[in-house]
């Protein structure tokens, strides 16, 4: 009985404390913006993860202007529009970085975010400034490219067309359009290729995947880990295999469809009451020193044209473009998914 | 019943009325705004009609597989452990406690390094049947889900239907054998009449927690298709579309409350069972065949179920080389996760602590009033409104998708805030648990004991602290600590509401497992199992001094 005494007394105890005095509480209920010393900052997992450049980017801006960097992550892509329109919650950051070219329109639409004069625009690539009003800017790009694992002893494909031969049974993967943002990408890519007849594509092409994953960092893991030979992907990749693994490997494919471009931005809330400081950061982030940290983390191209490139991405080629865009971007992504969903 | 003790239960009754019944309401309301302002249901009724039928099919589909393959698995098991006495006996009914101590989260990264292509499995076998065939991506196939889920849920219908098996007599066998039945004859006869509620309410039991699958689903459902639950995820992270969470939630809880008048009828009728025959038999020692079958029935549970358990612990400590190089061991995984960017490690272990633990006070303190007001309510009339009601609110969590709790929370919650609605949500989850063991060693006590306290000139009031409060302290404290383990290992909570600001152990453990870092991912979930796992062990240790 004593031990069992003793025991209730210290579980009483513990959740005493725990109630008492509570500093997830307390930090859940501050003010996000306490006397304007943090940026809150909302962006996706693989941004903030520790290979992304989030670490690296806090450091330098807190140097350079003594300010602290707060990044949360809302999972991947979709979930961040989602959070970012969701009328029911109010935004409670600074800055939104992560939303891709596909989503623009519809961010734009929804007036969140400022007007931003920032002096490093004048260095950026011009067909990257999708929003002439400024208010989301281009930080980085890249091209999508399915990757192939030249060891599987599979042939490569040479173009959409060729992924539903039946040669390709279950051996790709994709990510789900209505949650990552390549996913979304390569929906635009096939509605780019086949216009109208792009259902009757991914109809075609459902045997010929092996799993439709919810983000990026799940399906390129299952395609590293060996669980299939092809992966939808980015075109730079074969540069953080030369960098990291030193190998050659893993290969991006040219298309003769073209490929489509994946261009990220970045912009500062109306609701932010740290307006000055969140675009200085946004200005920073263009910088080029800020974007030499991108090329190695995010595996993008920087948006800047002076900042200078890692000898990694010597083995990235850059392919002929596809002006891609996805048609209804509320339907269309659940459609495609319900087709791969529902099909054997 | 005095007057006094009529209000303290109804006052008791409308606490957990309260504290389950708002957060339901307040997301009703924020999803019927959301639809009428035009902003919920674009697609026209049809589409959105069938979108809610055909995740509806699947549901009911993989639940309907995955406890047939569970209940396979288990009823082996379940018929040596009460009939024979073998080594690991006691250690396969323990297992039961798998599904409970460890979320599922812990079990899919175990599977998929255990199963998946380089996994430890697929390279054994090929030492013996030499390089790997053409590898189909089973694990993300329909049947690999099955797979997860029944090898999850399977040691519950060894645990609930050994109980049962093992007060049915071999009497009305080899009576029906004398009258010149064959075997098997006699076994439907003799036993099966018997068993079969036991093997009912254990399939019932697993199709509820199949039905409600979703980190399982969201993991390698992907192509298969996506339950429920997964939808109203959907609908609530990537859609903002409240509306259309709330159908998929109705849909979900009428069904689930079926599913649940179902278990409480053959709860009843296993009851009977147990009352036909009160004792359990003596256990008998294999002999010759019979033990060869035992053998082979635990190497198949080590080989496929504690194997993946186990691969967790050793790829917790295998560090993984970036530049090519070869494989180390030692605790480079977890000194990365406490000392990388943002140190994620420590953080989530101290916010799972403290989050959970609140949650755990608070479900125990909601269950104790609601076991105790159960118990007087039964006493003084068995029949009446309040225990019905309580017993009806007790199944509530198991009906609702903890999605809504979170949400409908959320929006009670003044300024949004994610992590009162996490505490608050997860507490609605736990109290059950709480109220049910209360509850079951309440009625355990013998009335005789307290009559003799009362002849022995105790108040009912001392009478009660002395007897009941003694005898039911140490289940209190046991349930408490189930509390914090079914809290601290939920990862359900956390995703739905798309916690950015506070990380807990579950949380990172999905952000690992889902960015393929296994090893840092095994060295996370390490932690989390020792978690989760001691507070059973403290909990054995109650039951024990008890």
């Amino acid at each position: 009985m004593m031990r069992t005494r003793q025991f209730i007394a210290i579980f009483l105890l513990v959740g005493g404390l725990f109630t008492a005095n509570n500093p997830v509480w307390a930090q859940a209920n501050a003010q996000p913006n306490p006397a304007g010393a943090e940026l809150v900052i909302w962006t996706y997992d693989s941004f903030m993860s520790e290979w992304g450049p989030a670490g690296q980017i806090a450091e330098a801006f807190q140097k350079a202007y003594g300010a602290k960097l707060r990044f949360v992550s809302k999972g991947d892509g979709g979930a961040l529009l989602s959070a970012l329109l969701d009328g029911t919650k109010k935004p409670n950051a600074d800055i939104i970085i992560g939303l891709d070219n596909r989503q623009l329109a519809k961010a734009l639409q929804s007036g969140l975010f400022v007007p931003l004069s920032l002096k490093n625009l004048a260095d950026v690539q011009k067909n990257l400034l999708l929003d002439p009003t400024n208010r989301l800017v281009p930080y980085d790009f890249g091209q999508f490219a399915f990757m192939w694992d030249s060891q599987s002893g599979v042939e490569p494909p040479r173009s959409l067309e060729d992924l539903t031969k039946p040669l390709y049974r279950k051996k790709i993967i994709i990510m789900d359009p209505r949650t990552s943002t390549p996913g979304l990408g390569f929906l635009a890519w096939t509605e780019a290729a086949y216009k109208e007849g792009w259902k009757n594509y991914w109809k075609r092409l459902s045997p010929s995947i092996l799993a439709m994953t919810p983000s990026w960092d799940t399906g390129y893991g299952l395609f590293t880990k060996g669980e299939a030979p092809l992966a939808l992907s980015y075109s730079i990749d074969p540069a953080y295999h030369k960098a990291y693994e030193n190998t050659e490997r893993y290969k991006a494919l040219q298309f003769t469809d073209g490929h489509p471009m994946q261009i990220e931005f970045a912009g500062v809330l109306v609701s932010s009451p740290n307006r000055e400081l969140a675009q200085k950061f946004v200005d920073f982030l263009l910088s080029a020193e800020c974007q030499a940290f991108l090329p190695e983390t995010q595996w993008m191209f920087p948006s800047n044209t002076k900042a200078k490139l890692p000898a990694s991405f010597s083995v990235v080629s850059k392919y002929p473009a596809l002006n891609a865009e996805v048609g209804d971007i509320d339907r269309d992504p659940s459609e495609a998914a319900n087709i791969l969903i529902s099909s054997p | 019943m005095t007057r006094r003790t009529s209000i303290l239960l109804y006052g008791a009754l409308c606490v957990i009325l309260i504290f389950s019944m708002s957060p339901l309401a307040a997301f009703s309301k924020i999803a019927l705004e959301n639809a009428r302002g035009g902003a919920g249901l674009s697609e026209p009724p049809a589409t959105f009609l069938s979108t809610i039928m055909r995740s509806l099919r699947f549901t009911v589909l993989q639940s309907l597989a995955s406890t047939a393959l569970a209940v396979a698995i288990g009823l082996p098991g379940a018929w040596f452990a009460a009939r024979f006495r073998f080594a690991g006996r006691k250690a396969l009914l323990a297992l039961a406690a798998v599904p409970f101590c460890f979320p599922p989260i812990l079990v899919i990264l175990a599977f998929i390094l255990y199963y998946g292509r380089e996994g430890l499995l697929s390279s054994i076998l090929s030492l013996f049947f030499g390089p790997r065939k053409q590898y189909q991506g089973f694990l993300y196939s329909f049947w690999g889900l099955i797979m997860v889920h029944a090898f999850y849920n399977f040691p519950i219908a060894v645990h609930q239907i050994s109980a049962l098996w093992i007060r049915i007599p071999d009497t009305q066998m080899e009576a029906a054998k004398t009258l010149g039945a064959g075997k098997l004859r006699a076994f439907r006869t003799g036993t099966l009449p018997w068993l079969l509620p036991g093997i009912a309410q254990a399939s019932g039991l697993i199709f509820l927690y199949c039905f409600f699958s979703f980190t399982t689903v969201l993991v390698f459902g992907g192509r298969a298709g996506a339950t429920i639950e997964v939808e109203i995820y959907h609908a609530l992270r990537y859609q903002s579309n409240y509306a259309l969470a709330l159908a998929f939630s109705v849909v979900e809880t009428l069904c689930a409350l079926l599913g649940i008048l179902m278990l409480t009828r053959i709860q009843g009728r296993t009851r009977k069972s147990l009352r036909d025959f009160g004792r359990t038999r003596e256990l008998a020692s294999p002999k010759g065949i019979q033990l060869f079958f035992i053998i082979m029935y635990g190497i198949f549970i080590v080989l496929f179920f504690i194997g993946p358990l186990l691969s967790i612990v050793i790829e917790a400590f295998k560090v993984p080389s970036s530049m090519g190089g070869t494989t180390k061991f030692g605790f480079g995984n977890f000194t990365t996760l406490i000392r990388g960017f943002q140190a994620p490690l420590l953080g989530a272990i101290l916010s799972t602590v403290r989050l959970s633990g609140l949650a755990a006070v608070l479900a125990t303190v909601a269950g104790v009033i609601a076991g105790l007001a159960l118990f007087f309510a039964e006493k003084a009339n068995k029949n009446g409104v309040v225990p019905k009601l309580i017993e009806v609110l007790q199944w509530l969590p198991m009906a609702v998708s903890s999605a809504i709790f979170a949400y409908g929370w959320l929006f009670l919650s003044t300024d949004r805030v994610a992590s009162i609605a996490l505490v608050a949500a997860q507490a609605v989850i736990a109290w059950p648990f709480v109220s049910r063991a209360l509850y079951a060693s309440l009625r355990a006590i013998d009335p005789r004991v307290r009559e003799a306290a009362k002849t022995l000139g105790a108040s009912p009031f001392r009478a009660f602290m002395t007897v009941e409060l003694r005898t039911i302290l140490p289940s209190i404290a046991a349930a408490a600590a189930f509390a914090f383990s079914i809290t601290a290992g939920d990862v359900n909570v956390p995703l739905m509401l798309g916690m950015g600001e506070v990380e807990t152990l579950p949380l990172l453990l999905y952000r690992l497992t889902a960015a393929y870092r296994f090893n840092e991912a095994c060295a996370a979930g390490l932690v989390l199992g020792l978690m989760t796992g001691l507070v059973f062990l403290l909990k054995e240790k109650v039951i024990d001094v008890a």
